[in-house]
């Protein structure tokens, strides 16, 4: 077998790893310092997450432990056969850009965004089938009577910010606030004391398993790299050193993404998201509103009384 | 004479006849003429633009106070997006007692104020509605309460 056929069915069996490694059952964190497990359950009224029970240092030996042996290299023509697969698996030569991440605005100046590898603790301990705190994101959307609008919107982004959160996005009639999670519930209460709240949906989504797989997927994949950079070093053709830095390319073009999504999980599980908006519903978008067959109700209201 | 004064004689009742309730033009406002077809039974404004007005409806189905009331207020709450200030009773001249609804509402993002005071009877609900912007509802505050109070219905 010469050079190049080596290269690249080394390659091959390097994104196969990377494919096949969302099914494996190790860990990888973004970065493997042990941490206290910061996940804030929000106040009384909502699902409180359990204590972590596991460390990060048993967690990743595990894992070692585990990518040590799936790293040994499948029969070549294994390897060759499953390289379609593999690429369509982990994105193939997608060209999408990595989603960035929310930044904290400028305006929110006290808000501190969530450590980097927090909550990772919770998936580790997945790995080593131990309890481990949820990470759960809580969303709230409240729509108001629309009355002094202005006046609430900066009430709301005055809360946000007093509250440790900042402002993600702020309009004529809405404004989208991230609170530290432990201040939710607090926050939640004193922002619907702002003004008339005509609806209110809170919802809490549980993305322990979604991040835990992303993670092990990202762990997978930096294993390819690593392989892939080290065939880069052993190849003595130009032909061969640019398909492995193709690929190379293209597996660290994934470990950006997920990366990037990785960083949003975690920053959605330590902010909660609070949309405000003051706008009328359309009437043709009642929904659960109780419709009374009384048309003259529907007449009532500025627009018609002051159009003179 | 009596050919000239007939037709206005007529004129005249079927003007103040014509209506279930008695309620007198607030100062500074003037009665508009000719307001069914727009929807209501009387109607004045100010030359600022705050506006009152009166509703007579039939009370079919038969629905007590409360009930119109809740009604009135879910649907500009729900449907017209307007924010509930306040909910207090009142009552007019004759002792019927009342609700008023004051609401809350932007209008080409000014705040503007609406208050809608319901009189039930056996045979009518009266909607007695007054609009404007905040500083102008709230000037006249005292006329309005008074408007209200001096409204009775037959």
């Amino acid at each position: 077998m010469n050079v190049a056929v080596r290269l690249s069915t080394m390659a091959a069996g390097a994104l196969t790893l990377l494919a096949l490694g969302g099914c494996g059952g190790g860990a990888m964190y973004a970065d493997g310092a042990a941490r206290p497990m910061p996940v804030a359950p929000p106040a009384a009224g909502y699902p409180s997450p359990e204590p972590a029970t596991t460390t990060a240092e048993a967690s990743d030996a595990e894992d070692v432990a585990l990518f040590d042996e799936s790293a040994a290299a499948p029969p070549a023509k294994q390897m060759v056969a499953q390289s379609a697969r593999a690429r369509a698996e982990t994105g193939g030569a997608a060209t999408g850009t990595a989603p960035t991440p929310p930044a904290p605005s400028p305006t929110g100046t006290d808000a501190t965004p969530p450590s980097p590898g927090a909550n990772v603790e919770a998936a580790q301990g997945a790995s080593a089938g131990a309890v481990v705190a949820p990470m759960l994101v809580y969303t709230a959307n409240l729509r108001m009577g629309v009355y002094e609008a202005r006046k609430a919107l900066d009430a709301t982004e005055q809360l946000a910010r007093d509250a440790g959160g900042y402002l993600v996005r702020r309009d004529d009639t809405s404004i989208t606030v991230r609170i530290p999670a432990g201040r939710f519930q607090g926050s939640l209460e004193a922002i619907m004391k702002i003004g008339d709240v005509l609806q209110r949906d809170v919802s809490v989504e549980d993305v322990t398993a979604k991040y835990t797989d992303l993670a092990i997927r990202l762990r997978n994949a930096e294993v390819v790299r690593e392989r892939l950079e080290q065939l880069l070093a052993k190849a003595n053709a130009v032909k061969d050193a640019l398909e492995v830095e193709r690929e190379l390319a293209r597996v660290t073009e994934v470990i950006e993404r997920m990366k990037g999504q990785l960083k949003l999980l975690r920053e959605l599980v330590a902010f909660s998201t609070i949309t405000v908006s003051f706008e009328a519903k359309p009437s043709d978008h009642l929904g659960s509103s109780v419709h009374l067959p009384f048309p003259w109700l529907g007449d009532l209201g500025l627009g018609r009384l002051l159009s003179l | 004479m009596r050919r000239y004064l007939s037709p206005i004689l007529l004129a005249w009742l079927l003007a103040g006849c014509g209506h279930a309730f008695q309620t007198a033009t607030p100062p500074g406002f003037v009665e508009l003429e000719d307001q069914e077809s727009y929807g209501y039974d009387w109607r004045a404004t100010t030359a600022d633009g705050l506006v009152v007005a009166v509703r007579d409806i039939a009370n079919e189905p038969k629905g007590p106070l409360e009930f119109w009331t809740r009604a009135i207020e879910n649907s500009l709450r729900q449907r017209g997006g307007y924010a509930l200030l306040g909910r207090r009773d009142v009552k007019n001249a004759q002792g019927l007692t009342g609700v008023e609804l004051r609401f809350g509402h932007d209008e080409a993002q000014k705040p503007h104020l609406y208050t809608v005071t319901i009189f039930v009877t056996d045979s009518h609900i009266y909607l007695l509605e007054a609009g404007g912007s905040k500083e102008q509802m709230e000037a006249n505050a005292k006329e309005l309460a008074r408007w209200v109070q001096g409204f009775s219905g037959k």
